[in-house]
């Protein structure tokens, strides 16, 4: 145990000074392994994890739900996912908030990626927020929170993260995150409901659309929409396996940005190919890494050494949710949401297995925590990616207007928390 | 050397994108036309999935060049700053050795992989190819991968923050 602490103890200095996060955790690992078992099986065991990892046909949904997202990303399509759902909402009060949240949780669905959704909603949503004197916390806070959205709504490069290091099946992670996908998204609307009623001047109500606008608007989301229920109805009925549903995916978002007057020369196809695969291997070098330090936490006994520790503490398998959740917490502050799932959860897995606790459950509760992690202070990813898209908005106007989303994070969590079924409802379907 | 690298660097890096760009692709098509084939016409393409399993393999070794030659890594970027304004060269070297060991150590370990491979005359598990045509790509290109960071580290420092989309922000 003595040894994988200083592990971990290296490994977050190396991360804190800069060295870069899979490279730093691999040397960790291999040096921790070496020092358990020898220098020639800790190089035989990272050589073995990396080939078995990056022929893992499992993980081949990764490359392809990124290319998916940068297909959509390409489409252009957030300004007419905007426009659709103000048709809807923009008469209420708030309603180029709540709109927004709409259109983020509709973008990142099906585009997977937080920073991109949380940039794009930017360019898109902050002008017409502006012109209505919309108080710059409020929208940029419900921008920032908005882009979250996608890492719980499947599909999700994190549950799919999950699903590998705790050997759960990864379509059943996607059906989870479902429900929980839809309660944040109402949780949100209610967090701008709340925050222009205390203070109406915030949020004003929007002026009705242009019919022939709001008609062009929806012609152009129903074929996403359509997407993203074949690709997930087809992981629920299990007519795909995760990684056919992503070709699926790719080929239909390849088509739709087609048709949207993208992806007509070769050197569009070549930009969007080599930016999905550069941020693949991005995410697979600190799945690598992660790995291999997996096997020296593995070896040093410490999962076990906890699952001990456990025992003697007679913690309910809620009361050791809540423990791995806290934790969960406090590295979501500093780390982003891989690095939490890749380096927290194979410590507690043994622990977690011999409690009882449904990891299908848990894993939601992990990837509710980890976004959470994207707008808390000091490191919020997305509300550093609003401010640099925007950078006349203060970095604590933007803070100040997460507030109200992450309290509705919290209510999230603790319903999840609390009634399970939230999650593990519609996976028992497919049994 | 900078010249060299200046004049090296586009040339190899373009060739991988190339490369990568068509193995992304045949992986999107294979996995689409076997799925299709398997419910529209009852002919699953035999071996998908195996050959899906390669392709991402050599997929994830051809980024890697693209990622070193920019070092455009995950950090976390807490106490970073901070150091790099005090000592900013020092704190350069001391990153840049580190993940240059590490990419050498994976390029090695590949290489020692697909050489023992080759010896074992393993095949692969379905299609009965030779596993050392699957394990030698990719220890060839990680070895060129290696080639691209150090490269890299010969121009200025030039990584740049982007969204994962590629657009700067």
């Amino acid at each position: 145990m003595t040894v994988a602490l200083v592990g971990f103890g290296v490994l977050l200095l190396l991360c804190f000074f800069g060295f870069r996060v899979g490279f730093a955790t691999m040397l960790v690992g291999l040096v921790g392994f070496a020092y358990e078992r020898g220098w020639s099986a800790a190089f035989a065991m990272t050589g073995q994890q990396i080939v078995e990892d990056a022929m893992s046909y499992n993980l081949s949904v990764i490359p392809l739900f990124i290319l998916m997202g940068v297909f959509i990303y390409r489409a252009d399509l957030s300004k007419d996912l905007y426009t659709a759902a103000y048709s809807g909402l923009g008469r209420f009060r708030g309603g180029l908030a709540l709109s927004t949240v709409v259109a983020c949780a509709g973008f990142s669905a099906v585009c997977g990626s937080s920073v991109a959704t949380a940039a794009t909603m930017t360019k898109v949503a902050m002008p017409p927020m502006r012109q209505y004197r919309y108080h710059d916390s409020l929208s940029s806070g419900t921008i920032a929170a908005g882009g979250t959205l996608g890492i719980m709504i499947p599909p999700s490069v994190p549950l799919v993260i999950y699903g590998i290091v705790a050997e759960q099946d990864i379509g059943k992670l996607f059906i989870a995150g479902v429900l929980p996908g839809i309660l944040l998204v109402a949780l949100f609307m209610g967090a701008v409901a709340v925050t222009v009623r205390l203070n109406p001047e915030a949020g004003p109500a929007g002026e009705p659309l242009d019919p022939a606008e709001v008609r062009h608007a929806l012609r152009a989301v129903w074929p996403v929409l359509g997407l993203f229920l074949l690709v997930l109805g087809g992981i629920y009925g299990k007519v795909f396996t995760p990684t056919e549903a992503s070709g699926i995916g790719a080929v239909g978002a390849a088509v739709i940005a087609f048709c949207r007057g993208h992806l007509r020369s070769l050197a569009e196809w070549r930009a969007s190919l080599v930016e999905a695969t550069r941020t693949t291997a991005t995410l697979f070098i600190v799945i690598f890494g992660a790995l291999v330090f997996a096997q020296f936490i593995n070896l040093s006994g410490m999962p076990y050494d906890l699952l001990d520790i456990v025992d003697e503490m007679a913690l309910s398998p809620t009361g050791l949710v809540l423990f791995v959740a806290f934790i969960a917490i406090l590295m979501g502050m500093i780390f982003e949401s891989i690095g939490i799932l890749l380096l927290l959860v194979p410590v507690f897995l043994p622990a977690l297995y011999a409690s009882g606790v449904d990891m299908i459950w848990f894993g939601i509760i992990v990837v509710l925590v980890t976004e959470l992690g994207l707008i808390t202070p000091p490191i919020g990813m997305n509300v550093f990616v609003v401010r640099s898209v925007m950078p006349d908005i203060a970095l604590g106007d933007i803070f100040r207007g997460v507030t109200a989303f992450i309290v509705a994070d919290a209510v999230a969590l603790t319903l999840v928390f609390l009634i399970p079924a939230i999650a593990t409802l519609l996976p028992a379907f497919m049994e | 050397m900078q010249t060299v690298a200046r004049a090296a660097l586009p040339r190899i890096l373009s060739v991988l994108e190339i490369m990568t760009a068509a193995l992304l692709f045949v992986m999107m098509a294979l996995t689409f036309v076997d799925v299709i084939g398997r419910y529209v016409f009852t002919a699953p393409i035999f071996g998908a999935a195996e050959m899906i399993q390669f392709l991402l393999a050599m997929t994830i070794f051809g980024g890697l060049s693209l990622v070193n030659a920019h070092d455009d890594h995950i950090t976390v970027e807490l106490f970073e700053p901070f150091v790099k304004h005090r000592i900013p060269r020092l704190h350069r070297f001391l990153v840049q050795a580190f993940s240059v060991v590490v990419m050498a150590i994976i390029a090695r370990e590949m290489t020692v992989f697909a050489i023992e491979t080759h010896e074992l005359g393993s095949r692969t598990v379905v299609l009965e190819w030779p596993l050392v045509t699957v394990v030698g790509t990719i220890a060839a290109l990680s070895v060129v991968s290696l080639v691209a960071q150090i490269l890299g580290l010969m121009l200025p420092e030039q990584r740049h923050t982007t969204l994962d989309h590629g657009e700067p922000l």
